[in-house]
């Protein structure tokens, strides 16, 4: 009886995983076809770009008209938005893609995070892709937003000069229940050297302990992309009250979100 | 028993879970109980009926998850935040709660037949007195048995829990039990009012919200998260059944994360060991070059005694907790 429990087990999953497949393929088959008739259709509507090539439209184009027209759709901006890379394969284009089309939006705090830390080990490798891709996307517009990076440590206070500016800040399993223990390990040597007493540990005391640490506010929303259905260690002490949306993949493209 | 519905599967309902079981199962689910007041305004009825119906679905998941095997709940039944609710509706849960409590008193036979303990974690001292007495009276009751456990949080927020448990920390450290480098990851943890239970491996939260809410923040981190658009009054065996399978789904990826992040807190031990051992052996050494040999014995045999400091502050934690709280000494 045991085995034919295991049999159905087995057949039941191996039914899930196929219908994962099936949606991720037309999933990547619909959006070329997306891509292809907005090509198409958008230098009739515009009226004045002429593309690079002749008989096919730049992908920049209708990417770039995208990211602007998504930023008018959108009714409430979250002033923190979480990309939370779950997936084993990382292609940092994508990513880069992602936090552009973030700033192009007008999110002033746009984190990103993986749990085996690969963003923070190829911190510079995103920021050069980071720029590369502002430069691609956003074109002659580029000039209006600026990016700010921020490592842990060696950051001052950021002024918000420009309404483009955005702040990208690159995070790890570190980041999250590690400086919370880090916090409280400040808090006990204060203790112990008779600098605080009890009563002066308490949940504002902690928050504002982590804050100076991440000078950055709690994400309003985080897009988890990949499969797993966890923060996989992301902030836990900041995602109090944060939105989770889960999507498929971050090397979709299709970036037409709406909260 | 009123907390566990005494009803079996139907046929249907016993095969899938059967087939269910075949897989990786969830050791310890927690439930985010959202959607009474909706469920209450869609039926038409007061939100206290909402509640109550509230409470009668959390027996009946119960005894769902007694039959897939699971045998560790914790639910999420009234937040810090909730206290900011009208006083009517405040006034009508803690009634509810009242009920419950005094009911599960009178049916000790079945709580012992099914073997059921009971914990409630959260700020009890926010409660009125008699609720206090009530639920410390049902804690009391069945802490000694173990076929399952149900965890309800109460008056309960993660960062305040957190937080508690580096003010329990900071208390050994103020009376020499620990230093402030025995703090780490594992200690806290067992600081928490949830020290007695293993991390959840499923959290489900009903009504749509895709929020945490300030619930297990950091019991949470690795474990499977199932956001079901269902209202809780109306949560059914099947939806408990999907979670189930999104948790099995996510399995080996969660397994493999779980992984890593212990191998990387034992390397952080180590590391933080190691310098405190350089540390203590440059206070000691009088310029002199310690070997490697010396070196290795001197950090096995600080691990050993950092060990038996956590140990002794564990123990003392266990004997002090209730009377430290009472008396508002902390």
């Amino acid at each position: 009886m045991t085995i034919l429990y295991e049999m159905a087990w087995r057949f039941l999953h191996a039914l899930f995983y196929v219908q994962r497949a099936l949606v991720a393929w037309f999933r990547v088959h619909i959006w070329r076809w997306k891509r292809a008739v907005v090509g198409l259709l958008l230098p009739l509507a515009l009226g004045l770009h002429k593309p690079k090539k002749t008989g096919t439209i730049s992908k920049r184009t209708s990417r770039r008209v995208r990211c602007g027209a998504d930023g008018r759709t959108l009714e409430k901006l979250p002033l923190h938005l979480g990309l939370l890379i779950t997936e084993e394969e990382i292609h940092f284009t994508d990513v880069a893609n992602l936090v552009v089309w973030c700033m192009a939006v007008g999110i002033s705090y746009v984190s990103v995070y993986d749990n085996q830390g690969v963003f923070r080990r190829n911190n510079s490798r995103l920021m050069e892709e980071i720029l590369k891709q502002q430069q691609e996307l956003l074109g002659m517009d580029s000039s209006k937003y600026s990016v700010e990076f921020m490592k842990n440590g060696t950051d001052k206070q950021e002024h918000q000069v420009l309404s483009c500016q955005s702040v990208v800040k690159v995070l790890s399993p570190d980041d999250g229940r590690l400086s919370i223990v880090q916090a409280a390990q400040q808090l006990c040597r204060d203790v112990e050297q008779k600098e605080k007493t009890l009563k002066d540990i308490n949940v504002t005391v902690l928050d504002s302990l982590l804050r100076e640490s991440k000078n950055i506010p709690d994400p309003d929303l985080v897009l988890k992309f990949g499969p797993v259905e966890s923060t996989l260690g992301f902030l836990p002490w900041h995602i109090r009250l944060t939105e989770i949306i889960c999507l498929d993949s971050h090397s979709d493209g299709t970036h037409s979100l709406h909260w | 028993m009123s907390w566990i519905r005494e009803r079996e599967l139907s046929f249907l309902e016993r095969l899938t879970a059967n087939i269910l079981k075949a897989g990786p199962m969830p050791k310890h689910v927690a439930f985010i109980m959202d959607g009474n007041r909706r469920f209450a305004q869609k039926a038409h009825v007061q939100r206290q009926e909402g509640h109550s119906q509230g409470f009668e679905k959390l027996a009946e998941t119960l005894r769902w998850c007694l039959n897939l095997g699971i045998h560790e709940v914790t639910v999420y039944a009234f937040s810090i935040e909730n206290f900011k609710r009208s006083k009517e509706e405040v006034d009508g849960l803690m009634e509810l709660a009242r009920q419950k409590f005094s009911r599960l008193l009178t049916e000790q036979e079945n709580l012992e037949k099914h073997g059921v303990c009971i914990r409630v974690l959260g700020d009890l001292t926010l409660l009125p007195a008699d609720l206090q007495q009530l639920i410390a009276k049902s804690v009391v009751a069945t802490k000694a048995h173990n076929k399952c456990f149900l965890n309800v949080c109460f008056a309960y927020t993660s960062r305040y829990e957190i937080a508690s448990a580096v003010k329990e920390m900071a208390w050994g450290v103020e009376q020499g039990l620990i230093k402030s480098s025995d703090v780490s990851e594992v200690l806290l943890s067992e600081c928490l009012y949830s020290s007695n239970s293993p991390n959840p491996d499923l959290l489900i939260r009903t009504s749509g919200e895709v929020r945490l809410s300030d619930f297990l923040l950091w019991q949470t981190s690795y474990s499977c998260l199932v956001f079901q658009s269902v209202l809780w009054p109306e949560y059914s065996f099947w939806n408990l059944c999907e979670a189930v399978l999104q948790y099995q789904l996510s399995y080996q990826s969660l397994q493999k994360a779980r992984d890593l992040h212990r191998e990387g807190q034992a390397l952080q031990q180590m590391e933080e060991d190691r310098s405190c051992v350089a540390e203590l052996l440059q206070h000691r050494g009088n310029g002199k070059l310690v070997d490697s040999q010396s070196r290795q014995k001197e950090l096995l045999n600080y691990i050993a005694s950092r060990e038996e400091r956590v140990r002794c502050f564990l123990n003392a934690l266990q004997m002090f907790y209730p009377v430290l709280w009472g008396s508002g000494y902390v």
